[in-house]
């Protein structure tokens, strides 16, 4: 399977709202920029 | 970014810590937009982004450190995986990928160039199909009855070195997150490379062990390697019942999607268990039989749940036995016991998928060849010795396993004994077929136990 098929079915918690958010669904209708940090620090 | 966000482009930020880490981060860099967080490292690893100490430790980090330092940047107390390495993905509007990096080393990063050239609107889409079959593949499975008429070259190193020509790479680029997966005899050798891989793939994985230190060295060693903190150990004992039963008690409880049976032992003289039963009898059959009985509830739960019986190719030489398993009238023989075990080790597999028809169950086994194991180097050093080799190393041996509780094409497959991914015969020689009366004199050998 492609890594961008596996992502966009992944949801994620929004570190702001505690909500989940459908990474798939950001790129629905828009460009987006998608940065893995190693980690927060 | 923020000549990214003038341009109308999301600019989303993904960290393997915690809310509370990523909120404080956000404080301190003052990021706008989306923060999200990964904690399972299920997206990190659905990305293919890597990890590891290798990576961590190499010399381009120490040049990408010494560069970072001379330009005035100072890393932070690490909040987070600090094996995991990063990268960047562009998706387009509707999800065409226009860019990927991914980060080789710490301090390796993208060229914001690259990514600018990948937000213009010409910016061509990336072709990620998978590699495919080899051009070889079809010949080499239709070969391969031919070819595996004999042991040799078949069950060795160069046996797998042929048959994996013939497998599908997509076949296990899967993510099995969600999936969760009971592996016995997990603490080394085939069961170890069984519980990494599905552990690599996604996987909750619980690794069922005798012993604690080893099986919590295995557990410490699969989370470092993979970064899969949903990796646990739960002590059972095959040959003691009310272990078995205190196992099946901890993890009945919520559906079980894999279940592979793994344990083994090849004794050197007979050893009686302590509820009467030969060793190698009560780890290899009344034992994973209790379990598989206790368990069936939560594997019935799972959509597609998958029970695998690891036998052994040395079972191919053994008709069926269930006259004086317990060896009280015979003379102990390691080999033999442990033959004839596995033998019926691929009929219970056999019994059980009947037993499941018509469920969400399906119950295989498997042989994984003739692999360099712990047992193996133990039990006959001398074989080791000379056979070492041509021994398949345990990962090898693990990889139909793997096959098995994974892939989209063993979906739905039930009792089958499979070896190198594809389904084989159970008997080469007329001589070890055995009868229905048998079958059912093992059933309730090992119900009674």
């Amino acid at each position: 399977m492609r890594s961008s098929t596996r992502l966009a079915s992944i949801a994620l918690i929004n570190s702001a709202t505690d909500e989940p958010v459908r990474l798939g669904d950001l790129w629905q209708d828009q460009t987006v920029v998608l940065i893995f940090l190693r980690h927060f620090g | 970014m923020k000549s990214w966000r003038e341009q109308g482009v999301e600019v989303v930020i993904v960290g393997n810590g915690n809310r509370d880490f990523a909120e404080a981060f956000r404080e301190e860099f003052e990021i706008e937009g989306l923060l999200l967080v990964d904690p399972d490292l299920h997206a990190y690893r659905a990305a293919g982004l890597r990890r590891g100490r290798r990576e961590m430790t190499s010399p381009q980090l120490i040049g990408n450190t010494i560069r970072a330092l001379r330009s005035g940047a100072r890393q932070t107390a690490v909040q987070g995986d600090p094996w995991q390495l990063g990268g960047v993905f562009v998706f387009a509007p509707g999800g065409d990928l226009r860019f990927q990096f991914r980060s080789a080393a710490a301090g390796d990063h993208a060229d914001p160039s690259e990514i600018d050239a990948a937000l213009d609107e010409s910016a061509e889409t990336i072709d990620e199909e998978p590699d495919g079959y080899s051009l070889l593949a079809p010949a080499m499975n239709a070969l391969r009855p031919a070819l595996d008429a004999s042991p040799f070259l078949s069950f060795d190193r160069l046996g797998f070195q042929r048959h994996s020509i013939g497998f599908d790479p997509a076949d296990l680029d899967i993510d099995l997150y969600g999936r969760r997966c009971l592996v016995t005899g997990a603490s080394s050798g085939i069961g170890y490379e069984a519980a990494l891989a599905l552990s690599d793939l996604g996987a909750e994985v619980l690794l069922l062990c005798g012993e604690t230190d080893q099986g919590q060295n295995a557990v410490d060693a699969i989370r470092e390697a993979t970064g899969n903190r949903r990796v646990h150990l739960t002590i059972l004992d095959l040959a003691d019942p009310a272990s078995i039963d205190e196992a099946i008690s901890q993890l009945g409880k919520d559906p079980i999607d894999v279940l592979v049976h793994c344990a083994d032992v090849l004794a050197d003289k007979r050893i009686e268990t302590e509820s009467g039963l030969e060793l190698t009898f009560a780890t290899h059959l009344a034992g994973p039989h209790r379990l598989t009985r206790g368990l069936a509830s939560a594997l019935e739960a799972s959509d597609d749940a998958r029970v695998i019986w690891v036998s052994s190719g040395g079972m191919l030489t053994r008709r069926l036995n269930v006259e004086d398993t317990l060896w009280v009238d015979r003379e102990f023989d390691g080999a033999i016991a442990y033959a004839e075990t596995k033998r019926a080790q691929v009929v219970l597999a056999e019994l059980w998928a009947e037993t499941f028809n018509g469920t969400s169950v399906h119950v295989n086994s498997m042989h994984p060849g003739w692999v360099d194991t712990v047992v193996v180097r133990n039990s006959v050093p001398l074989l080791h010795k000379f056979a070492k080799p041509i021994l398949r190393t345990p990962a090898e041996g693990a990889d139909t396993i793997i096959w098995l509780a994974a892939a989209s094409d063993a979906e739905g497959r039930t009792g089958r004994f499979f070896f190198d991914r594809q389904a084989v015969r159970t008997h080469w020689l007329p001589t070890t077929r055995e009868s229905k009366e048998d079958r059912d004199r093992l059933w309730l050998l090992c119900e009674e136990q």
